[in-house]
């Protein structure tokens, strides 16, 4: 049976057209339920695609070709490698038709014997082609169609396969994210690198990084806008921007700098980029540089929100309140929930004086989220003692007619008293006057009872003595009447 | 500022007052807030809120007011904004959401997420002021610092919160951020919990913050 019988279509050079044949075949030829139509399916889908691209890029099939010379010298016919797919060995050996036909399908293309070094070559020579295309390479389904190859089926090039492209990825690893989703579906790193993360990190840095570690972070820089770039050096580009990325996580301002510079050489028009270098220099608050990447930025995509939203903060930074609302209202039209947004929105209308509004603005804000701290804190200000009475009961004093009173009733009464006590005490113990009183109100004491002129040393030693003694006595006093407060705030308090 | 002299030191009491007012919290730690000198008196209490810090000792208390001023938990909070920033506002949740469950970061991500441009520059220092605040005092009352240095130092975050903050609705705002922060409270309990304590605070008429302002 032709390939072009199997795929229900006419001969076409349209890889389309054989794309959309080979997924309308797939459905009559489940893998699972119809293996042997399957694979029939699947030989044909590459011979087609195969004469398809042939025709449309010479150059490419001039390494392959080349590759597939050096290879044929060494090759014998060998058909085992090729038919033996997981689960279905034992139909392939069985099946007399579809030998044949690989066989004659191989002598139409004058194809080398297929040896598993050869096969594994030709593989990496399809990843290495993918790749060096931009426009193949953001194409998940080229990727997808990769790894429904052959050699992918083939348990003994598996370990191959996966080192090969460990070690191509390596240094070729700027891919969209669902592209290294794919791929490491399909190679299982994750699992592979639990026998030892450590190593697998130190062996293949960026694979762990783009496919493990921090996909979501490194790959959140979109590739699409990169397609009609022309022709960069789009790896250079790549690194520059992601390496961007990097430092300004790190807040390493200085190489983040360098980085964005260099990307802006290669390229400087692509949104992400504009997007890092318009944060860069908000950082360092070069508001007007910011904004002229911003503004940028929404001429090459104008469904940008992240743009619109910088640049309200901006606005709101240099004090032109009204561009920043009207950048907010548009913003908030397209994500009406969020946060930020209505935060930024409030703060202008409370600049402007525009009070009704930022109160509508924070109500907003409690509607999608009833405590929200900054909404309740400015509502509480706009409305003083209105929200103070409402929040509180009557049961407050509003207006401290009597402020001692009011601190009074707001202390519990047990804790009051005591406080009260040791405020006397305290009172009394700092006054040293009062000391120097006794003392002098004893002498005089003493002069009056025995109604002489000066009493002599005996009667003033005494007289010190016993002051002393009565001062000692008072203090004594004092201060087991201060420890026992004391104890009873720090027992009533911490009830 | 001359903490030496008289006049100074009873505005930084005032200071001290309202700053350290924020750490409390609880079924009505308002009264407190009135009477902090009732706290500060409490040296059971001031000696479990350092050992929640294991200080037990001078040295131990410098070198988490030390921290305090270096570090602080602002730089953990701004390291996370930095780490936001970079990305687009929809990849933003997107990368909070793919973090493995488990990980340590996520409340944080969560919570530094909800506040990501709402704070000033100075994102969460309100709640390194006011716990180096508490931290000053009641290492002074646990004889763990001199007189002298409860002063210094008190000085020095009175001066960095009035840098960093205009007024006490920011400054509450950026407290509330930093609790939630460090308690990695991703459904923001600190604020569910003590909201009408933090809008008491600055709203009554015989609350603290009324006594003294941040503003220059």
């Amino acid at each position: 049976m032709h390939i072009w019988d199997i795929l229900g279509i006419n001969p076409s050079g349209d890889r389309s057209v054989i794309k959309r044949a080979y997924a309308k075949q797939l459905k009559l030829h489940h893998p699972e339920d119809d293996p042997v139509g399957y694979q029939r399916l699947r030989e044909a889908y590459d011979q087609a695609l195969k004469q398809a691209k042939q025709q449309s890029d010479r150059s490419v099939n001039r390494i392959l070709s080349e590759e597939e010379d050096e290879q044929q010298e060494n090759q014998r016919v060998s058909i085992s490698p090729r038919i033996v797919m997981q689960g279905v060995d034992h139909q392939q050996e069985s099946q007399h038709v579809s030998v044949p036909h690989r066989i004659m399908i191989l002598q139409e293309q004058d194809h080398a014997p297929h040896s598993p070094e050869h096969q594994l070559n030709e593989f990496m020579g399809k990843v290495n082609t993918i790749y060096h295309t931009f426009i193949t390479r953001i194409d998940t389904d080229n990727w997808l169609k990769l790894m429904n190859d052959d050699v992918m089926w083939n348990l003994n090039l598996q370990s191959s396969v996966n080192e090969r492209m460990l070690n191509f990825l390596e240094s070729h690893p700027y891919l969209p994210r669902s592209v290294w989703q794919l791929l490491e579906g399909s190679f299982r790193w994750k699992e592979k690198a639990l026998a030892d993360r450590e190593l697998f990190s130190e062996r293949y840095p960026n694979v762990f990084t783009y496919a493990l570690e921090d996909q979501q972070y490194v790959t959140s820089l979109r590739y699409s806008f990169l397609a009609d770039a022309g022709n960069i050096d789009y790896d250079a580009f790549l690194h520059y921007r992601v390496m961007a990325l990097r430092a300004l996580k790190d807040h390493d301002l200085q190489t983040a700098e360098d980085m964005l510079n260099k990307a802006c050489e290669v390229f400087p028009s692509d949104p992400d980029l504009l997007r890092l270098q318009g944060e860069f220099y908000f950082r360092t608050d070069d508001l007007s540089r910011a904004l002229m990447a911003f503004d940028h930025c929404i001429r090459i995509a104008p469904d940008d929100t992240d743009s619109y939203f910088y640049r309200a903060r901006i606005y709101y930074k240099q004090d032109k309140l009204v561009d920043a609302i009207q950048d907010l209202i548009y913003l908030l039209s397209q994500m009406p929930e969020n946060l930020d947004m209505l935060s930024l929105l409030g703060k202008c209308y409370i600049n402007l004086g525009q009070l009704n509004h930022a109160r509508e603005t924070y109500n907003r804000i409690l509607d999608i989220h009833s405590n929200d701290i900054e909404a309740l804190v400015y509502l509480a200000d706009f409305e003083g003692s209105t929200i103070y009475q409402e929040s509180f009961g009557q049961s407050e004093e509003l207006e401290p007619t009597d402020e001692l009173e009011l601190q009074r009733s707001a202390v519990p009464p047990l804790l009051s008293i005591f406080a009260k006590i040791k405020e006397l005490i305290f009172q009394l113990a700092k006054n040293t006057w009062l000391y120097l009183l006794l003392l002098v109100a004893d002498f005089g004491l003493v002069v009056l009872v025995l109604d002489g002129p000066l009493p002599d040393m005996g009667v003033i030693m005494v007289t010190i003595i016993v002051t002393i003694l009565v001062l000692a006595l008072g203090s004594l006093i004092l201060t087991i009447i201060w420890r026992v407060c004391s104890v009873l705030i720090n027992y009533f308090g911490s009830k | 500022m001359d903490y030496y002299n008289l006049e100074v030191r009873q505005q930084l009491s005032l200071y001290i007052h309202a700053l350290s007012s924020f750490c409390l919290k609880g079924h009505n730690p308002y009264p407190f807030a009135k009477n902090m000198h009732l706290i500060f008196e409490n040296k059971s209490r001031l000696s479990q809120m350092l050992d929640q810090w294991e200080i037990d000792d001078s040295e131990k208390l410098k070198e988490k007011l030390d921290w305090f001023f270096q570090t602080g938990h602002r730089k953990e909070f701004r390291d996370s904004s930095m780490l936001l920033s970079g990305l687009s506002i929809s990849e933003r949740t997107a990368f909070i959401q793919s973090l493995p469950d488990g990980d340590p970061r996520t409340a944080k991500l969560i919570v530094s997420n909800h506040y990501f441009t709402r704070l000033p520059g100075e994102g969460i220092a309100a709640y390194d002021h006011s716990w180096c605040v508490y931290a000053c005092c009641a290492g002074y009352e646990l004889g763990y610092l001199t007189e002298e240095d409860k002063w210094r130092m008190v000085a020095v975050c009175v001066r960095e919160a009035r840098i960093a903050y205009s007024s006490w609705k920011d400054y509450a705002i950026g407290y509330a951020a930093g609790a939630d922060f460090t308690e990695s409270s991703s459904s923001l309990e600190y604020v569910n919990k003590n909201q009408d304590y933090l809008i008491k605070l600055l709203i009554a008429p015989d609350s603290p913050l009324r006594h003294i302002s941040l503003s220059y």
